[in-house]
């Protein structure tokens, strides 16, 4: 059917064109103004259609809604200050407004880089270079993509970013007598940023996995062999040497022998250019001061180059991926880093979809980190509909309750803990002088430091290194820190101010139950719960502040509280 | 102890169907693991298999045992009266002569490369016979100087399966109740969170509150199990008998674990690398194990413990034949010796034997994978069939080309 | 001998007698004729050290004396030592021996506890009297009275034991079980024993009253490594007068391995105050294993490490180091023997293979070590030559 068939008269037939040109572009004009609005309502639309018929859980109330959100973008719950403020407000739009907000706030940029730090480190070890190019990257919400490439080609030049080596010169190091890991440093790139583990195929093509084959991995391999921590800086650094012959390898099955230069995992080898004897060093290495030298020809940043970009599709379903699974708690690819053909996302087009976007917003991590927070997947309760109907993780049909970290942990115990109102930076409670009533022997120890108390708290709560911490696992480790340790049951000492303290001088027991409940789980008690509270307070009178400290300790253990739900 | 038994099998993944009844049956049952690690590799000619008066067997005399006919060196003297009890491997032959690479290698069972890391022995023994309802942590390491979590032994079984190890034997961090919370304030904690929880469970997924609910159960029973540590609290008898030198220690720890159900026990004994001076410290070493094994063995067969609990005490490989100038002996994988006895193995027996001069093994070699077939075999479970399931991917949880030897099997 | 110490230039190599299997030690007979070795063969090798004059056709003209095709200096012919038939008697390792000080006869111990004294001048010499359980396993050490009528005993089992040389009566006993003793000597004036335990300590007793009179802390030898108890006093002399006690043996620093830094304890016998204690090398050098004094005034000790580790040395009592030590090529020296002319030495080293290279056992490839016997002359202008 053409437009003169359908519109015999020229006169009219113009008149439509001209009405759909415009028609056209008003859509395309909704289209781009809207494209953000779009991400988060195309990702509940495919979310549910995924679902088909069965049932989805409705939005979550406020009081999860609070806890939940501060949780993910402040690294914490809020103060009882705080949630009471969020919950009274009879704002329209206040749940969009608090994801502003924190989004702007002080705390973002320390809970992304506690997140970053632990996704990327995984327990290795701790900088306070790394630690800075983290925090500052996002303080000034770099791009995700930018972020990378600093890490992949740290510049030892730029004192903002040069911490970022020590992705690179954490795994260099040699532990005891062991050979340097480069196979090791090799994997980690694959797994961190582009969502593969390669680690199969160092030997050969994978036994079950098609896509990843020997030669994605030697060709990684053979940039990563060649760098090594410079030892003329006092801060992180890794060096490369020059790059010269291609690497050889052979399968252990089929022993063809088979060479390779640098190349991206699933991308093209790149050429090594030669270069005219005593050409090779861009900057050549100065022996008396331990310099290296810098090559002409760099690997890493072609790397750098190749990898963290837009057109490199294994990037940018990682980033996507990895973005999605803070928010939601679990990737569309799972486990995070074995994405291939026989290991499909859960809803290939919820991952399409989030990857385009993300590029389209040139990587814009708050972008992103604020579209999935109005979704209505990223909101919903994570409540069961009925005990016998229990929504698989992947469907999104409830939320996934989320693992906290042992920041978000210690952060969070020092916050309920605490006093009413939040601000500042987050730290444990003032040391108490003089010590309270508790046998000490004249040697007792110092204080521990804040540095000190977050080491204990990674030391109870964190995976033990090189294992990526995804799911809940409570341990004999963090259940005894909880019972016995110091760090957890100073919280618990009254100060002024503090939980305790506010507790003790209500007089109310049911107003006790609703300042309890709302500080430390961030909802009120039900029922059931504050009669609980009353009846265990007017039965011990005589020790009401051990009761007060029991009822506060029973709900900081609780996994309602180390989780994220 | 039957509610945290439930829990207990709910978050190991059994889904919480124990029925008191099938609880005791598997409690009868319950199988248990005490393995002994002398690191860096005890001498078999002055310990299992003695060749006196030959070329290479050393200064030291062999005695008889309480089973005619077996001899082991006169530096067991104790153990030897206990030698009805035991079996004797002498025909193990291994690949490996390097303590770094050969001590990860045995105590996985040398697999085959499969691109994955296989479980040490406690890890595997741990995940395969399931929880117990002991209410404490099913592998336990007693070793010298520190403790704590150890997780690198589970492999690709994860984290959990790892062991929780007490340095010197004393327990780790933070198990003693906190000065001030009082026992009062303790019982009163654990059953408020106990409800918290179970409130939370009543409308959330079950996984994180049975994990959660787990260790801290745990947690509260290790706590009340300080005589499991307390040294002023065990028998002078048993501390003499077991010898007050850091092994008798420890053996007699492990003891006290066993009998409080713990699953698997390692015990760690170090410096047996007598690359010099290696008669004078053997002479040393092994009489410091032969007192308290000696005396475990005894105190498990007299209790009737024996008839359930696998006892396995070996090195990383043997010690040459050959002395060296500095008078001692150096790595031998080619023919070497381990003793086990208890559950599933026969007794008062000693398998497999090496030439006259002790330089290889005359009879069927053993590698360590036949060892592993056997000892999963003699705690009932089917080696040859059983297989782990790593995201997919199936695994032999022994060797696939060694099987158990059935001479050693009861 | 009774020449004035003077001047040593560095002892000069006679000789090597190669061995089949290892050695424990090794003397010369008090006749100068023998050297004996305590072999770990169950065995004890003799050789004949005195031999016959070289036969010198025509004396070497000056100029001829430069070989013309090496241009070095002719040799001597190196001399042979031919070996006698071993005395067999033991049925494990020969751990010690001693020859009655006026000659004739040789007592010996082994690792199973048993004691055999013989007539070593015999031509097959077979026991004059033999005790099979002398002790309860490892004899460690086995020492004669100066004047010849006792000798004494100690070793794993802790005992010291005195007996006759005549006949092999059992006279005394001192000790207890649960130590190790590793070493003994006796005082010249023949009325003090002195032992060395594993445990550092060292005891003398008085022989006329059978009891332990002092204890000297020689603690520097022990350590308790894990559960290894490491070290022991190895070796106890005195000088010639008895007014200097040498304790030989290790500071340990680690077990299992062993590691040790030979150490030398110079003890004054009066008033049991330290006079010396000398560190002789690196961790990895090991333990003194024997020491003996030289009627000139200095000691001769061999030490005996890691493999590859070990030397003999000659010091005085007092100065801050050896006068002369040997290193290379001779390792892993365990024992030595002085001649009682003073002027020849003979200390055995080891040599053989790392023991753990893939077996070719099967194919009856599978050689042990041996303990070359290395002989030199003292040399110095004021001694002759034997």
């Amino acid at each position: 059917m053409t437009a003169s068939h359908l519109f015999p008269k020229a006169a009219i037939r113009r008149r439509v064109y001209r009405v759909l040109v415009l028609l056209v572009v008003i859509l395309a004009g909704i289209n781009a103004a809207s494209a953000g609005e779009e991400l988060s309502a195309k990702v509940d639309a495919l979310i549910a259609a995924a679902a088909k018929d069965a049932s989805i859980g409705p939005v979550c109330d406020d009081t999860t809604f609070v806890r939940r959100i501060y949780l993910d973008l402040a690294g914490r719950i809020p103060s009882s200050q705080e949630a009471a403020t969020f919950l009274a407000s009879t704002q329209a739009n206040k749940r969009s407004v608090l994801i502003d907000s924190l989004l702007a706030g002080p705390d973002y940029p320390r809970r992304m880089r506690d997140l970053f730090h632990a996704m990327l480190m995984e327990r290795r070890g701790d900088n306070a270079e790394w630690a800075k190019f983290l925090e500052t990257s996002f303080e000034a919400n770099k791009p995700w993509d930018q972020l990378v490439r600093e890490i992949l080609d740290p510049d030892p030049d730029n004192e903002a970013v040069r911490g970022a080596a020590y992705f690179h010169t954490r795994r260099l190091e040699k532990v005891g007598q062991q050979e340097t890991d480069y196979p090791g440093l090799t994997r980690d790139i694959g797994r961190l940023f582009l969502g593969v583990d390669l680690q199969c195929a160092q030997c050969h093509n994978h036994l079950f996995i098609d896509s990843y084959k020997q030669v994605d991995f030697q060709g990684l391999f053979t940039v990563y062999q060649n760098t090594f921590i410079r030892t003329d800086l006092k801060f992180p650094a890794v060096g490369e040497k020059v790059s010269s012959k291609k690497i050889e390898f052979m399968s252990v099955f089929d022993k063809e022998p088979l060479t390779t230069g640098p190349r991206i995992p699933f991308g093209q080898e790149f050429e090594i250019p030669t270069f005219e004897k005593d050409q090779e060093y861009l900057t050549p290495p100065d022996r008396k001061t331990n310099f290296p030298g810098v090559p002409r020809f760099r690997a890493l940043q072609v790397i750098a180059r190749e990898l963290a970009v837009d057109s490199n599709k294994a990037f940018v379903d990682n980033s996507a991926n990895r973005l999605w699974f803070v928010m939601m708690g679990r990737g569309l690819v799972n486990p995070l880093d074995q994405q291939h053909l026989d290991n499909p996302p859960s809803h290939p087009d919820v991952l399409q979809a989030v990857g385009e976007e993300l590029v389209a917003q040139k990587f814009d991590i708050k972008w992103l980190l604020r579209q999935l927070a109005l979704t209505e997947t990223y909101q919903r309760t994570s409540v069961l509909p009925t005990t016998d109907d229990v929504p698989s993780a992947e469907s999104y049909r409830v939320a996934n309750e989320k693992r906290l970290s042992a920041e978000q942990i210690m952060n969070s115990i020092f916050i309920a803990t605490g006093p009413r109102e939040h601000s500042g930076s987050v730290e444990p409670p003032p040391a108490i002088s003089p010590p309270p009533a508790v046998e000490t022997t004249s040697d007792a120890k110092p204080a521990p430091t804040a540095d000190e108390i977050r080491a204990a708290f990674v030391k109870a709560f964190g995976n033990v290194p090189q294992d990526p911490e995804i799911e809940f696992s409570p341990s004999l480790k963090s259940s005894l820190f909880v019972l016995n340790d110091p760090a957890v049951l100073d919280c618990l000492t009254p100060r002024p101010g503090n939980l305790v303290d506010r507790l003790m001088n209500e007089a109310d027991s049911s107003a006790v139950a609703d300042e309890l409940y709302l500080s430390v789980l961030t909802r009120r008690p039900t029922d059931e719960e504050r009669t609980e509270v009353t009846d265990y307070l007017s039965k011990n009178e005589s020790r009401r502040q051990t009761v007060i400290t029991n009822l506060a300790w029973s709900l900081l253990a609780s996994t309602e509280f180390c989780l994220n739900h | 102890m039957g509610a945290s038994a439930g829990a207990a099998a709910g978050a190991m993944g059994l889904g919480g169907l124990l029925t008191p009844a099938l609880a005791d049956d598997l409690k009868k049952k319950a199988k248990q693991v005490l393995f002994i690690w002398l690191d860096g590799g005890i001498s078999q000619l002055e310990s299992w298999d003695p060749k006196p008066n030959t070329e290479f067997g050393g200064p030291f005399r062999a005695i008889p045992t309480s089973v005619p006919g077996i001899h082991v060196s006169e530096l067991l003297p104790h153990t030897a009266k206990q030698m009805q009890h035991l079996a004797i491997v002498r025909s193990l032959c291994t690949q490996d002569n390097a303590h770094s690479s050969g001590v990860e290698r045995i105590q996985r069972g040398d697999p085959k490369n499969r691109g994955v890391v296989y479980p040490y022995f406690g890890s595997a023994v741990t995940k395969l016979l399931g929880p117990n309802d002991s209410g404490l942590p099913p592998y336990v390491w007693i070793k010298p100087l520190s403790g704590g979590f150890i997780h690198k032994d589970a492999g690709f079984l994860g984290p959990k399966y790892g062991a929780l190890a007490f340095g010197d034997g004393q327990p780790p961090d933070n198990l003693l109740r906190h000065a001030s919370v009082s026992e009062q304030d303790l019982t009163e904690r654990a059953q408020l969170r106990a409800l918290a929880d179970k409130r939370y469970a009543a409308s959330h997924r079950a996984g994180p509150t049975e994990a959660n609910s787990f260790v801290f159960d745990m947690g509260l029973e290790l706590m009340k199990r300080q005589d499991l540590f307390d040294a002023s609290k065990f028998s002078p008898r048993d501390v003499e008998r077991y010898g007050t030198h850091d092994l008798g220690r420890h053996m007699l720890v492990a003891r006290k674990m066993l009998q409080a159900g713990v699953t698997f026990v390692k015990v760690n004994s170090y410096g047996w690398d007598t690359h010099g001076d290696n008669f004078n410290g053997s002479l040393s070493l092994v009489r410091k194990f032969d007192q308290p094994f000696a005396a475990m063995i005894e105190d498990l067969a007299e209790s009737g413990m024996l008839d359930n609990v696998l006892v396995i005490a070996l090195s990383e490989f043997g010690r040459t034949p050959r002395i060296n100038g500095h008078l001692g002996r150096d790595h031998w994988p080619e023919a070497w010796s381990l003793v086990m006895a208890g559950c599933g193995v026969k007794r008062g027996i000693v398998v497999g034997s090496t030439s006259d001069n002790g330089t290889y093994v005359t009879t069927e070699p053993y590698d360590i994978g036949y060892m592993f077939h056997t000892w999963f075999n003699a705690l009932g479970i089917d080696s040859l069939h059983t297989e782990y399931d790593n995201n997919g991917q199936p695994l032999p949880i022994a060797h696939e080309d060694c099987h158990p030897v059935q001479e050693l099997l009861a | 001998m009774s020449n004035a110490p003077s001047e040593f230039s560095e002892p000069q190599p006679v000789t090597v007698i190669n061995t089949e299997r290892q050695i424990s030690s090794i003397r010369f007979s008090p006749c100068g004729k023998f050297l004996f070795a305590a072999g770990r063969d169950a065995k004890i090798h003799r050789w004949n050290v005195s031999p016959p004059e070289a036969p010198v056709d025509e004396p070497v003209a000056a100029d001829e004396q430069t070989d013309p095709k090496t241009k070095k200096d002719a040799k001597l012919p190196e001399p042979v030592f031919p070996e006698l038939p071993p005395l067999s008697g033991h049925d494990c390792w020969v751990s010690t021996f001693a020859f009655h000080p006026q000659g004739e006869r040789l007592f010996s111990a082994d690792t199973w506890g048993r004691l055999i004294c013989w007539r070593y001048t015999d031509e097959a010499p077979a026991p004059l009297w033999n005790i099979a359980d002398a002790h309860d396993g490892w004899i460690r050490q086995l020492t004669v009275s100066p004047d010849g009528k006792q000798l004494a005993t100690c070793g794993m089992d802790g005992r010291i034991r005195i007996w006759s040389t005549e006949d092999g009566t059992k006279q005394n006993e001192f000790g207890a079980a649960g130590g190790d003793v590793f070493s003994l000597a006796f005082h010249p004036d023949g009325k003090s024993l002195v032992a060395g335990d594993l445990m550092g300590i060292i005891t003398h007793w008085d022989l006329a009253e059978a009891k332990s009179v002092r204890e000297f802390d020689a603690k520097i030898f022990y350590q308790l490594s894990r559960i290894q108890d490491v070290g022991g006093v190895r070796w106890l002399a005195f000088d010639a007068e008895g007014k200097t006690l040498a304790a030989a043996g290790g500071q340990p620093d680690g077990g299992g391995f062993v590691q040790a830094v030979p150490t030398l304890r110079f003890i004054n016998w009066a008033d049991g105050t330290e006079i010396q204690t000398l560190k002789l090398g690196e961790n990895q050098d090991g333990f003194v294993h024997e020491v003996a004094f030289h009627p000139q005034g200095f000691w001769i000790g061999v030490c005996s490490g890691q493999p590859g580790r070990g030397k003999y040395f000659l010091h005085r009592s007092g100065e801050e180091q050896p006068f002369f030590t040997n290193n290379k090529p001779l390792q892993n020296c365990h024992s030595l023997a002085l001649h009682p002319n003073g002027a020849r030495l003979a200390v055995i080293s080891n040599v053989g293979t790392f023991g753990q290279q893939k077996s070719m056992a099967r194919e009856g490839n599978y050689p042990g070590n041996t303990s070359p016997i290395n002989l030199f002359d003292l040399v110095s202008p004021t001694v002759e030559n034997g």
